[in-house]
This record gives C-alpha cells, sequence and structure tokens, in this order.
C-alpha cells in the first residue's frame, strides 16, 4: 500500500520530558495522532520561519519558566552541600547511586512495568479494535465509559481501590473464604502481593485512556483498503490483526513509551497505599525522591535522584525506541512525520 | 514520630485529606501565616501559631483573657506527624514559618541541627522546676533552652482485667510472663490476642529500646554522633517481638490504620502498650458506644523482676522558630510558656478532646499538672485514676537518652524492615543491621559526621 496513506502520529515533541520534578504522573499530553498530512509533507509543513515562531511564543515562555529554569535549578542545587549549601561536586550523586533502596526501587518498577505496561497496551489494543468493529453495539456509550476511570483523580483512584482491596472493609474479598477456596479473606494488600494489587490499580485507571487514542488512530485507516480487504474476502479477524493493527503501530508503539515513562515516575499508588500496606516510603523512585526532599529535608540529594531517574528514563525510552524502531519499522514514530 | 497529644486523632479522616493536600501543596505556593512584624496601632500583636493538637480555640481564647493585647492565629490543618513536619520542612526552607510551632521531643534536634530554632532561654528559665528532669534536658542544648514541654507519653500496659481472670492469667510484670500469657490467651481463645505488633511504629519501637535501657544516639563533644540502633538492647527488644509474630501469639497489625481500629473495636486485643494519651488515642477513639469493655493500667513489664523502669512514648513541645520577627520573639516564648505552665492552660489541656469537652486531652509535662480538677476525672472504659499512676511512672524515666537529628529517615528505615520481617521476607535479626547500614549512609549523605 502507498505508505504516504499511513496515519501520521503528530505528536508532541520528543516524548514527555522525564521526570526532574517530583510526581508528574498525571501530566501526559494527550497525542493527536490522525490526520491526514500533504503526501511527502511533513505535519508543521509550510508554516515556518515568523508566523510559526509568534506561535509558539507563548508556549515557549511557558516552557522556559515552569520546566527548564526549575530543571537547570535542580541541576545546580544537586551540586550543592546538604548542611552548607557550598559546591560540593558529585557527592550528592555518589550518595544517590550508591543507595541500595533507590535501586530495589528502580528494579521494581522495572518488573512492575513489564507486566502492567504490557498488560494494559494488550488490553487497550483488543478493545479498541473490537470497538472499532461492526460487532460493537453503542459504540460511544462503551467507549465513554472505559474512558472513565481516566476522568478520576489518580489520588482519589488509589484511594477508594485501596479501600475496596481492604479484607476488613470490602466484603467481596471474604468470598473465597466462604466457598470453601480460601484459608482466609483475601487481602491483595499484604506485603508480597500490594504491587500487583498496584498494576491492577493503574491498568484500571490508564487503560480506556489508551484505548481512546487508539480508537482515534483507527479512524483514519482510510476505509478504501478496509473495503478491499473485504472485496477479497478476509473476515473482521483477519482486519483488524492484519490490516488494522500494523496501520496503528505508530500509536501502539507511541502509548508504549509514554507508559514506560510514566511506569517510572510512578507516585500516587505508593505513596496512598503506604499508609494502608504500610510497603514503605521507599517503594518508588519517585516516592524516594519526594520523601528525601520533603520529609528529610534534602532537597540536595533529592535534585541528584531526580537527574539520574531523569537520565534512567530516558536511556529506557530511547532503548525501547530502538528496538521496536527496527523491529517494526516504525521511522517517524516519534518525529510524527508520514514516510 | 508521634506525640503524646492527638497524634492519630483526628486520624483517618485528617490523614486522608492531608494527604490529598500535601500532594496538592506541591503545585502550590507555601500559605504562610507570617505574623505582623510591627504591632498595630493599638499596640496588639499577632504570633502565628502550628499545632495539631485538638481544639487549640480552646487554648488561644484562654491565652487571650490572660494576655489581651497578643493575638494568635489559629494554627491551620496541616496534618499529624510527618505530614505536619514535612509541611514544616518546608516552609522552614521557604523562610515562612509560623512564630511557635508544635515538635515532639523526638524532632527536636533534627530543627536544632538545622538552626530552626531561636533560643528563649532568658524567657523560660524559671520555668525549669516545673518539669521532670529528662524533660528539660531534651528542651536544651548546650546550656540554652529551645521549647517549651507541652506534653508527655508515660508509658504503661493497658489491659483488661475481666478477661485475663477468665483465663486465669497473672497481669503480666516481666516480659517472659507477658509472652507466656500471650502463648496461652491465644490458644485459649484463637480470636483474641494479647496485644498486637505494629510494623509501622518506628516511635513505639524506639520507646521500647528506651524502656530497655539502649541509648542508641549520642552526640558527642565535638559535633558528631555515634549511633547504634543494631547494638544488643535494641536486639533483645526486636527479637522478643520477633519471636512473639513467629509464634503467631501476637497479631501483626498496623497501629492507628483501618484495621486496626476496627480490631481494637472488635475487642481482639486483650492488652495493649499505651502510653499517657493512650486511653483516650487509642481505647477511646475506636470503642462503640455500647461497648463493655473494662480497662486498667499498670507499670510496664519489665525486663528485670522487680524493676521499674519506665519509658516515654510521643510527646511535644512548643518551639520558636527562626522566621519569628525579632521583636515578637519574647511575645511568642511568653505564649509558648503561658499555654504549658499557667494553671487554666493546663485545665484546658486535661479536658477531654471532644468538641464538647472542650480540652486537648493531654498528659501535661508540667508537674503540676494534678494541681487542677480535670486530672482526677474519669476516663470512660478505665478504673481507677490513671493520671495518678501515669505521673507514678513518669518518674521513672530514665532521664540521659536522646534523639537523633535523623529521627524521620530511621522511622522511615526501620518500618521498612520490620515490614519485611513481618511478611516473612527476612530474618529479625537483620531488621537492625539493615537499618543501621541504612541510617549510616544517609545520616553521611546529609553531611553529618559519623564515628561508630
Amino acid at each position: 500500500m502507498r505508505t504516504s496513506w499511513q496515519p501520521a502520529v503528530a505528536t508532541p515533541d520528543g516524548a514527555l520530558a522525564p521526570g526532574a520534578t517530583a510526581a508528574k504522573r498525571g501530566r501526559r499530553r494527550k497525542s493527536e495522532p490522525g490526520g491526514r498530512t500533504a503526501p511527502g509533507g511533513t505535519a508543521a509543513g509550510g508554516l515556518g520561519g515568523r508566523a510559526g515562531l509568534t506561535m509558539t511564543l507563548p508556549f515557549m515562555i511557558l516552557y522556559a519558566l515552569f520546566f527548564l529554569a526549575p530543571f537547570l535549578y535542580s541541576i545546580v542545587l544537586s551540586l550543592r552541600s546538604p548542611q552548607t549549601g557550598a559546591f560540593v561536586g558529585l557527592f550528592n550523586y555518589r550518595n544517590a547511586v550508591g543507595n541500595g533502596l533507590f535501586w530495589s526501587a528502580v528494579i521494581r518498577m522495572a518488573y512492575f512495568g513489564a507486566i502492567q505496561v504490557t498488560v494494559m497496551i494488550v488490553l487497550a489494543v483488543v478493545l479498541a479494535l473490537f470497538l472499532d468493529s461492526p460487532y460493537c453495539l453503542r459504540r460511544k456509550a462503551f467507549a465513554l465509559i472505559y474512558f472513565l476511570p481516566y476522568a478520576v483523580p489518580g489520588v482519589i483512584a488509589a484511594m477508594m481501590w485501596a479501600f475496596l482491596l481492604q479484607p476488613d472493609l470490602d466484603n467481596a474479598l471474604k468470598v473465597p473464604h466462604l466457598l470453601g477456596l480460601a484459608s482466609g479473606p483475601l487481602n491483595p494488600l499484604s506485603y508480597g502481593f500490594v504491587l500487583y494489587a498496584m498494576m491492577l490499580i493503574v491498568t484500571w485507571e490508564w487503560t480506556g485512556y489508551n484505548m481512546t487514542i487508539l480508537l482515534t488512530s483507527l479512524t483514519s485507516v482510510p476505509r478504501e483498503v478496509l473495503e478491499s480487504g473485504k472485496i477479497d474476502g478476509a473476515s473482521e479477524l483477519s482486519i483488524a490483526w492484519r490490516i488494522k493493527l500494523p496501520m496503528i503501530r505508530r500509536t501502539i508503539a507511541f502509548i508504549t513509551i509514554i507508559s514506560i515513562i510514566g511506569t517510572l515516575q510512578l507516585f500516587n499508588e505508593p505513596v496512598v497505599l503506604n499508609d494502608i500496606a504500610s510497603m514503605g516510603s521507599s517503594y518508588s523512585p519517585n516516592q524516594i525522591i519526594y520523601n528525601t526532599a520533603f520529609s528529610f529535608g534534602n532537597e540536595q540529594l533529592a535534585a541528584a535522584q531526580s537527574i539520574i531517574l531523569a537520565l534512567i528514563t530516558v536511556v529506557a525510552t530511547a532503548v525501547f525506541y530502538r528496538i521496536v524502531r527496527q523491529r517494526f519499522g516504525l521511522a517517524g514514530t516519534v518525529r510524527g512525520a508520514a514516510r | 514520630m508521634r506525640s503524646a497529644s492527638p497524634k492519630r486523632t483526628p486520624h483517618k479522616s485528617i490523614k486522608l485529606a492531608s494527604i490529598v493536600g500535601a500532594v496538592a501543596m506541591l503545585g502550590a505556593g507555601a500559605a504562610a501565616c507570617s505574623s505582623t512584624a510591627a504591632p498595630s496601632a493599638s499596640g496588639k500583636v499577632t504570633i502565628s501559631w502550628w499545632s495539631w493538637t485538638t481544639n487549640p480555640k480552646s487554648v488561644i481564647a484562654n491565652f487571650e483573657k490572660a494576655y489581651p493585647n497578643i493575638k494568635i492565629t489559629v494554627p491551620p490543618s496541616y496534618g499529624s506527624g510527618g505530614t505536619f513536619y514535612s509541611k514544616l520542612t518546608t516552609a522552614l526552607q521557604g523562610g515562612s514559618a509560623p512564630c511557635v510551632t508544635q515538635v515532639e521531643f523526638d524532632h527536636l534536634p533534627q530543627f536544632l541541627a538545622q538552626h530552626d530554632l531561636l533560643p528563649i532561654t532568658q524567657y523560660v528559665s524559671q520555668y525549669k522546676s516545673d518539669f521532670p528532669s529528662w524533660v528539660w534536658n531534651q528542651v536544651s542544648q548546650n546550656g540554652q533552652v529551645y521549647a517549651m514541654p507541652e506534653d508527655i507519653g508515660p508509658m504503661a500496659l493497658m489491659y483488661q482485667p475481666s478477661v485475663l481472670t477468665k483465663y486465669n492469667l497473672p497481669v503480666p510484670t516481666t516480659w517472659a510472663q507477658f509472652a507466656s500469657d500471650a502463648v496461652a490467651l491465644h490458644r485459649a481463645d484463637p480470636s483474641q490476642y494479647l496485644t498486637y505488633f505494629a510494623p509501622n511504629d518506628g516511635d513505639q519501637m524506639e520507646a521500647l529500646w528506651w524502656q530497655a535501657g539502649a541509648f542508641p544516639y549520642q552526640v558527642q563533644s565535638d559535633g558528631s554522633w555515634k549511633v547504634n540502633v543494631a547494638g544488643p538492647l535494641e536486639q533483645k527488644v526486636m527479637q522478643y517481638w520477633g519471636n512473639l509474630v513467629t509464634q503467631g501469639a501476637v497479631k501483626v497489625d498496623q497501629d492507628f490504620q483501618a484495621d486496626w481500629t476496627h480490631h481494637v473495636a472488635q475487642d481482639n486485643y486483650v492488652a495493649m502498650i499505651g502510653a499517657g494519651w493512650s486511653p483516650t488515642y487509642m481505647v477511646d477513639a475506636y470503642l462503640p458506644a455500647n461497648s463493655t469493655q473494662q480497662w486498667a493500667i499498670t507499670e510496664m513489664p519489665q525486663w528485670t523482676a522487680g524493676a521499674h523502669a519506665a519509658a516515654n512514648w510521643g510527646g511535644s513541645t512548643n518551639a520558636v522558630t527562626k522566621d519569628c520577627p525579632s521583636n515578637l520573639v519574647k511575645d511568642a516564648a511568653t505564649f509558648a510558656s503561658y499555654i504549658n505552665t499557667a494553671k487554666s492552660a493546663l485545665s484546658v489541656d486535661e479536658k477531654p478532646a471532644t468538641p464538647t469537652g472542650g480540652g486537648r486531652g493531654l498528659f501535661p509535662a508540667s508537674l503540676a499538672r494534678g494541681s487542677v480538677p480535670e486530672f482526677a476525672a474519669p476516663v470512660p472504659h478505665f478504673t481507677g485514676n490513671i493520671n495518678a499512676q501515669f505521673s507514678q511512672y513518669a518518674a521513672n524515666v530514665p532521664v540521659k537518652f536522646q534523639w537523633s537529628p535523623w529521627d524521620t529517615e530511621l522511622g522511615t528505615f526501620l518500618t521498612a524492615e520490620m515490614g519485611k520481617a513481618a511478611a516473612g521476607k527476612e530474618s529479625w535479626s537483620q531488621v537492625l543491621v539493615n537499618t543501621q547500614n541504612q541510617l549510616v549512609a544517609y545520616a553521611k549523605s546529609a553531611g553529618y559526621t559519623i564515628s561508630q
């Protein structure tokens, strides 16, 4: 098929800038997938020069004030001594790197991401393809229902789930015990299971959001291609698997990258669940950074930890992008140009 | 890091609200209650005050009657314990902290080390004899006084006499007896436990170390610190509780969380380790109106039969911060002293911490606590004059115990390790070794010199 008909995923420039500041998991920018572009042109094509600069100036000012400036301040802060404020070079970085708890948290998040992101993306893709098929009744209603968990603020959602998952407060957890299948009420918030409880909560929160992005991307699949597939005798399942799925692969890659970044920055769920499940305030890297800055009052060390987390995120994203680009021919996923 | 004052009451609702508030706070600027720097035309000054004690308006009203020219702002709700200290730390770093703030004893060294508190010796030295010597020790450093003691938490064992009698168990006077009682009780009635073990409560564990005679933190004359939380006495205490947990003789329960409050209400615990504030904040706060539970107080179990080792759990002070304008320091110190030493103030302190009671439900640090009628008032569900008993135990608290500047950090590391051990992920002897390593590494990364 002519590649110029590929749905162009015009994304915001670069991936979300990873966490130089604490706790910004909710700050995912919605991408703008879909939309035909002029054959051979770039998404922003033809508007360069002064008009472009003027239109982006407000954004640039805010970006400089609220992202670049604090980011540079963090770097400066991370080079200072916690006690005297004097310049101490890499003192804080050495302590951050030597902190076993920090690396345990990073590895924990990697494990979390490997399972949760996979499950969530698969679920989002399946739901989107299903909603896009003729088998779906009341598509708009269901699309809204699946999207609703995203509308619940993250902290509220975590609290709601924390109550739902407590054996003494939720009778549903006692059902297996009553049926004789378990020796006691289930406790998803016990030390060994709380990570999986968090996976459940995060998947519930974000699947609908990712599904909505995919649905939008699916609307830009050209109808001619689908019709020609039907004429050739392909079943709906075949069409979904062999035609639609490859055409939205850039969007899938994009939401996966965003999810990976979000996973490394996980904050709401560990903090809210800590009060109930008590797994400690060193559970996720962002939680450690927050704790170090605001509980321990050691902003310099926290700044160093943030920079390190940002570097880890950049590396993880770059590695993932490299792998899938070559494997799936995804050149242009991040830059958004039609190829 | 909980105070004897309402540390977890208003427990859940304010705690949850303060989590939400804390996260929202990240974006919001610090809402400073700054004092006016100069008196207004009528000669009045305004002093800002932060505290998480209940019914602060009663305290303010009582003070303003005696000092009509000094107005006190009502403390905002910044949560209690860790949440409160996060807010205070951030405000101090931004220069917008209040004139007077509540600080628990175990957190004083942290704020002193960061030079956040002003010496008030000249205004308060006359009150030294009002307080037990260990209390005055903990608010002083290098001959200067930095805070006025507010309340303390002398420890005791709370228990239900009828239940122990029912199973023919002696009231435990030693820890060995406590352990055998725990095993026997749970065997006799699997739905009840003698008590619980709270892996999320670092403060209680430190108080138990204090009672065992341990001195984990000692500041040296050159300003460096000796710290060893994995010493023999600390390990003895940890092993003791680890054994009880492993045997299933005590229930693992996150204290002051929803599940635990249910268990207290359901009468799952026959006894609890408590402090001066516990009858109100650990028992009465959670019993349903129709509960028939009857509790009594006795001395803490001892490691050596016949000894009277006591300890303190919680307790706060009121300190004057560096952000207080210099012309207001005297008035701030006057406020901090009055509300903790004047008879009318002690009355307010000892009234029940309910909306109708109008008091703070505290066990005041002042030795004059017995001179007000509220001292002997009966406490629901408890028999005897429990305040008199707590006073007696308070007299035996070891004087030389010191806190470290890293009490928050210790709490973070210790509770995480205890949680792991309680879940069976590591051995109990490893808990303190890991905590010690993490604590020393952290203290060094914060710029302290550790001499081990």
